[in-house]
């Protein structure tokens, strides 16, 4: 419970920071996604059906703050948190570079579902600049999840520690 | 007895000679050569001494002045950085009364009612390109309504809640416009690209359309009022299937630089114009 909280709190201030000033260091369509990031670290640390139902409500919350089609991603978010999940038991996948991977292939599923969307509604013009972002972003994201990951988890050892939980 | 007289005549001795020498001695203006030795043994030692001393002294006053002028410098700094931090404010101030200007001369320009509105922030997931205004159901903004700023067409409100409504940008794909070329006066739909522009797709394959010819809104969609600016012709090509002509459009709005838009609230005077419905404005 504690732990929802607290990725509850992290949601909050990532999303409040991705829709206002992030946009104004980098170039909106390619600023990481702190959001997916964040269900990323969710994956790794979280119990399945809490964490599934943090990474569901994320996705829906992102739905209604962009321009997409109401759960579209609440369905990746949560499918990129089994994913990572599977991942994580499978293989122990724990280093930071490990969980940027992660956070890169979540982002790059992600961009592509939508891009995947966009072309069901009427194709849409896709040119170097389309393919620029779909791998752009990922990667812009992975970065960002390498600074974001060891914060979280200096917060959340934090957060414990007053929370109890340990 | 002797020791004492010995010592009176010493004293007599010096005083007089003191007085024969003060009586005695002419009193020229040049200096004889006994006071001109004394006076070059003695030139040297006072040079050095009064030199000392007045470097000394200046030293001094230097410190105390240096004191001065750092205080001094320190409220200067404090003044410059006050002055510029209000020149920032004023500076900002300006251009926002600028922006706010070019609004109301547009709400002027316009016979219906508008509501201005400032961006309040932006797209979640960067892969849509929408905007959040702080305006909503409680100021008469709804879905559908077009959002516009002085240099052109920004895009239309796609949802609304009680204070803060969303906008879809003229550059998303998912939004669709019925445009026409000003020149020619050829009609097309526009929408958005993934290449950072828009796109104005099924112009007339004989259209005479031209790079750089401006593209405004035609009115016939019931969304936009007549003749707003939307862009500019950067390229023309032939369509997939050779039937139509399109052209990519570089939008009239700098969309990095938007702070305040205008939404236009209701359809009053009549920019619809579909056929039946009246004339335009």
């Amino acid at each position: 419970m504690s732990d929802l909280l607290f990725v509850l709190g992290a949601g909050f201030a990532l999303l409040i920071l991705q829709t206002t000033s992030l946009g104004f260091t980098i170039s909106p369509e390619y600023k990481p996604d702190l959001a997916l990031i964040l269900v990323v670290w969710a994956a790794l640390r979280m119990d399945l059906l809490v964490g599934a139902g943090f990474a569901f409500m994320t996705g829906m919350t992102v739905d209604m703050l962009s321009g997409s089609h109401l759960g579209l991603f609440a369905l990746m978010y949560c499918a990129i948190f089994l994913a990572c999940g599977r991942a994580h038991t499978a293989f122990q996948v724990d280093s930071p570079m490990g969980r940027a991977i992660m956070a890169v292939l979540g982002c790059f599923v992600a961009g592509s579902a939508v891009a995947a969307l966009r072309w069901v509604q009427g194709p849409p013009d896709f040119g170097w600049n389309a393919l620029l972002w779909l791998t752009a972003k990922p990667l812009i994201t992975g970065a960002g999840a390498l600074l974001v990951f060891p914060a979280l988890d200096r917060l959340h050892s934090g957060y414990s520690r007053i929370a109890g939980s340990y | 007895m002797f020791r004492s007289v010995r010592n009176i005549s010493v004293i007599l001795l010096l005083l007089g000679a003191g007085l024969v020498i003060l009586l005695s001695s002419p009193q020229r203006p040049e200096a004889g050569l006994i006071r001109g030795t004394l006076y070059a043994l003695l030139q040297p030692f006072q040079e050095a001494v009064s030199t000392a001393q007045s470097r000394v002294r200046n030293i001094w006053s230097s410190y105390i002045y240096l004191t001065e002028v750092r205080e001094h410098n320190r409220k200067l700094t404090q003044e410059v950085a006050r002055l510029l931090h209000e020149r920032a404010i004023l500076l900002a101030k300006d251009q926002e009364n600028r922006r706010l200007r070019k609004l109301l001369d547009l709400k002027r320009g316009y016979d219906f009612p508008s509501v201005v509105g400032k961006i309040i922030g932006e797209d979640a997931s960067g892969w849509y390109r929408t905007l959040f205004i702080n305006r909503g159901l409680d100021d008469g903004v709804g879905p559908k309504m077009p959002v516009a700023v002085a240099e052109g067409v920004v895009g239309r409100i796609t949802e609304s809640s009680a204070s803060v409504s969303k906008a879809l940008l003229i550059t998303d794909p998912g939004l669709s416009l019925d445009c026409r070329v000003a020149r020619t006066r050829d009609r097309g739909v526009l929408s958005g690209t993934l290449q950072g522009g828009c796109i104005l797709r099924y112009l007339d394959h004989r259209s005479g359309v031209k790079e750089r010819d401006e593209v405004v809104t035609s009115g016939m969609d019931g969304v936009f009022p007549k003749d707003m600016p939307v862009g500019a012709v950067r390229q023309i090509r032939q369509s997939g299937q050779g039937l139509f002509l399109e052209a990519l459009v570089d939008p009239a709005v700098d969309f990095s630089k938007l702070e305040e838009v205008l939404i236009i609230v209701a359809k009053r005077g009549g920019f619809d114009v579909r056929p039946g419905l009246g004339a335009d404005r």
